[in-house]
């Protein structure tokens, strides 16, 4: 028997996921709570093997809600819940430890068969975030594969940088780039700030040392 | 003690009451010193005169003495009475005592060296004077008459004529003293001159500096009143336009979301009302044709609640307030990349804060806009974004892109049609930060904000 807890502010949400449930036999929707605090109390409470989190509640949302939870010592499955398909709520969601994510679109289809794969430790996300999950993997290998020799500049502040260590001041670097004085200032900061070095000489040394000037 | 005194300083009205007090001084000052060395001088003058004149006057009477004493000693010489000469010799004797007498009163009158010398020289030759007369009264007792006419031409006379001499060159000496005591007087004068003109210069340079610094002050007083009269009346404009930019903005607002609440959902349920409708009239006769009727409804609301989402996900992006900015920007670059099939390059640096709810939405807000415009005008191959947040408690985002650019001033014109940018500009003044748009036509576009934050609170 798969003991059930269901946490949204939507009674109606509420009622047709319970009503998808109640179908099978081996499963049981052992009580609902309607926002996160009420959630955070329930499931620490009833331990239920698998507790369904809607994101968007009140009082203390979905997310923070699974945080307490796991911090509690919940020993079932979490399947999150949600009406948007942004990966940073999956990415978020997968940290906290959720077993699997499902969207509001598609409850009717997939919430059987997402009980039944995460009780049996596997995890499970609707196609569609499935897609966008794979999508995103596939832009991190190539964002990492396309890096830089000086990671922590972009192009701008890399040519700045040089313009600086050639001698030249704001305001002359500010007519040959074709940009204000505040915004070459903005620049500097910038620099100075993710180098960690804030004066001319130890900007110079650097460029030098990154031949972004022939000495 | 003087670091308590210099506050009290840099208040123009005490500098001033200083150098007016320190004027005021020096002006009483040079007045009383010249009153006093006037009376001085003019006392000194008068003595010095008074001096001369007594010691003219002793030594006329000297002087006349000796004439009588001459006669007298020639009517000594002279007469064969014996008791007439007694009478004379005594006569002689009480009047070269009394003459000699006469010289302690000069003692007090020298008043230059040489005076004195001149004084002394004249009482010696009178001395010898009286005693060449002594010597010939004594002989003329004894009865030697001739001998006492021959000391008389061979004595008296030359020591008479040295003795006219010596008072000649004692008036002459005396008036020579006048002349020089009278030549330091008025070197003394002049002296006092200068320095009466020297206070008078000072009081008048003082005054001068006074009224320099005054003047100045006041000049700068009138300066900065006006700047900030100028800052006030700038930014009370601002503030106006603002308020009547914020409110035409939201009212545009309120009027794209009745458009889209029309277009998008009010339109798809009429389309499923209608096929709900014909479905219903259709069941009894065709299945078929009602299934089809319910099939197309079916779509039609699940595109209305795709719609639905996606209005309510602009009106407010719920990964702002459950995850934060980081998060939401980073959806709003995947999205933008996915519509777009244009490649972000991003950098978040490391930092997984929170920030003011106001500072969260009104950057998510420019950097939507920045997003959307590069969506609309751009044609863009590349865009760059970062974000992270400097140690002096600043946050930094640029966005820049390698598009087609445009005209910064033109497009931020007033009465320019692309409201974009401006939007993002009165945002970020709103919030307290600077924007700065950097762009030319074919030289892509940069956006660069700068945020201040005074709370930045930890994700717990």
């Amino acid at each position: 028997m798969i003991n059930v807890v269901i946490a949204d502010d939507h009674h109606v949400v509420r009622e047709g996921i319970a009503l998808v449930l109640e179908q099978e036999e081996d499963i049981r929707v052992i009580g609902q709570a309607s926002n996160g605090e009420e959630a955070v109390k329930l499931i620490l409470d009833s331990k239920p093997d698998v507790a369904i989190l809607d994101i968007s509640m009140p009082l203390l949302n979905g997310i923070q809600a699974a945080q307490k939870i796991m911090r509690g010592g919940f020993g079932g499955k979490l399947l999150m819940l949600t009406q948007y398909d942004k990966e940073e709520y999956v990415r978020e969601a997968i940290q906290i430890g959720a077993s699997g994510y499902l969207l509001k679109d598609s409850i009717k289809d997939d919430v059987i068969t997402a009980i039944r794969k995460i009780t049996s430790g596997e995890t499970f996300f609707s196609p569609s975030i499935s897609k966008l999950l794979v999508d995103e993997y596939f832009q991190q290998l190539k964002r990492k594969s396309a890096a830089k020799s000086l990671p922590q500049l972009t192009p701008r502040e890399t040519e700045v940088l040089q313009l600086i260590a050639e001698g030249l001041s704001s305001k002359q670097i500010a007519d040959k780039l074709f940009l204000s004085v505040r915004t070459v200032d903005f620049h500097r900061a910038n620099i100075s700030q993710k180098l960690g070095v804030h004066d001319i000489a130890g900007l110079t040394k650097y460029a030098i040392r990154h031949g972004l000037v022939k000495v | 003690m003087f670091t308590m005194k210099l506050p009290a300083l840099r208040n123009p009205r005490v500098v001033i009451s200083i150098g007016f007090g320190m004027l005021f001084f020096l002006m009483l000052l040079s007045v009383v010193s010249l009153i006093l060395i006037a009376s001085a001088l003019q006392g000194d003058m008068a003595l010095i005169l008074d001096h001369y004149a007594q010691s003219v006057r002793i030594v006329g009477q000297v002087q006349t003495d000796a004439t009588y004493l001459r006669l007298l000693v020639r009517d000594l010489i002279t007469t064969p009475d014996a008791a007439h000469r007694q009478s004379v010799r005594q006569q002689i004797d009480s009047l070269l005592n009394e003459t000699t007498g006469q010289f302690s009163k000069t003692l007090y009158v020298k008043v230059q060296p040489e005076e004195g010398r001149s004084f002394q020289e004249y009482i010696k030759t009178f001395d010898s004077y009286a005693d060449a007369i002594r010597s010939i009264t004594d002989t003329i007792i004894e009865q030697r008459r001739d001998s006492s006419m021959a000391i008389y031409t061979e004595f008296v006379q030359p020591i008479r004529q040295a003795l006219d001499e010596k008072s000649r060159s004692l008036v002459s000496a005396n008036l020579h003293a006048s002349a020089v005591t009278r030549d330091h007087i008025t070197s003394l004068e002049t002296e006092f001159l200068q320095i009466g003109v020297g206070i008078a210069g000072l009081a008048i340079i003082i005054s001068v500096l006074i009224y320099y610094y005054v003047s100045q002050r006041f000049r700068m007083a009138q300066k900065q009143r006006d700047d900030l009269l100028n800052l006030l009346r700038e930014r009370q404009k601002k503030i106006e336009q603002l308020v009547i930019h914020m409110s035409t903005l939201e009212e545009d607002q309120r009027k794209r979301f009745a458009q889209e609440l029309h277009d998008a959902i009010g339109h798809g349920l009429t389309v499923a009302k209608f096929h709900i409708d014909s479905a219903r009239a259709e069941f009894e006769r065709n299945r078929a044709v009602a299934a089809d009727h319910l099939e197309k409804s079916l779509s039609t609301i699940q595109q209305s609640l795709l719609e639905t989402k996606r209005i309510s996900y602009d009106m407010r992006p719920t990964l702002l307030d459950d995850l934060g900015l980081v998060a939401a920007l980073n959806q709003l670059i995947t999205d933008f990349e996915r519509r777009t099939g244009t490649k972000v390059s991003r950098d978040f640096g490391s930092f997984s804060g929170r920030f003011r709810s106001i500072v969260e939405i009104t950057v998510y807000r420019i950097v939507q806009e920045a997003f959307i415009n590069i969506e609309k005008h751009a044609e863009a191959k590349h865009v760059s974004f970062q974000m992270f947040v400097r140690d002096e408690g600043v946050l930094v985002l640029s966005i820049t892109d390698d598009g087609k650019g445009f005209d910064v001033g033109e497009v931020v014109m007033e009465g320019s049609p692309h409201l974009g940018l401006r939007n993002i500009l009165e945002r970020g003044e709103l919030m307290g930060g600077t924007v700065l748009v950097e762009s030319r036509p074919g030289k892509g576009c940069e956006i660069n904000i700068e945020v201040p934050i005074d709370h930045v609170k930890e994700v717990v």
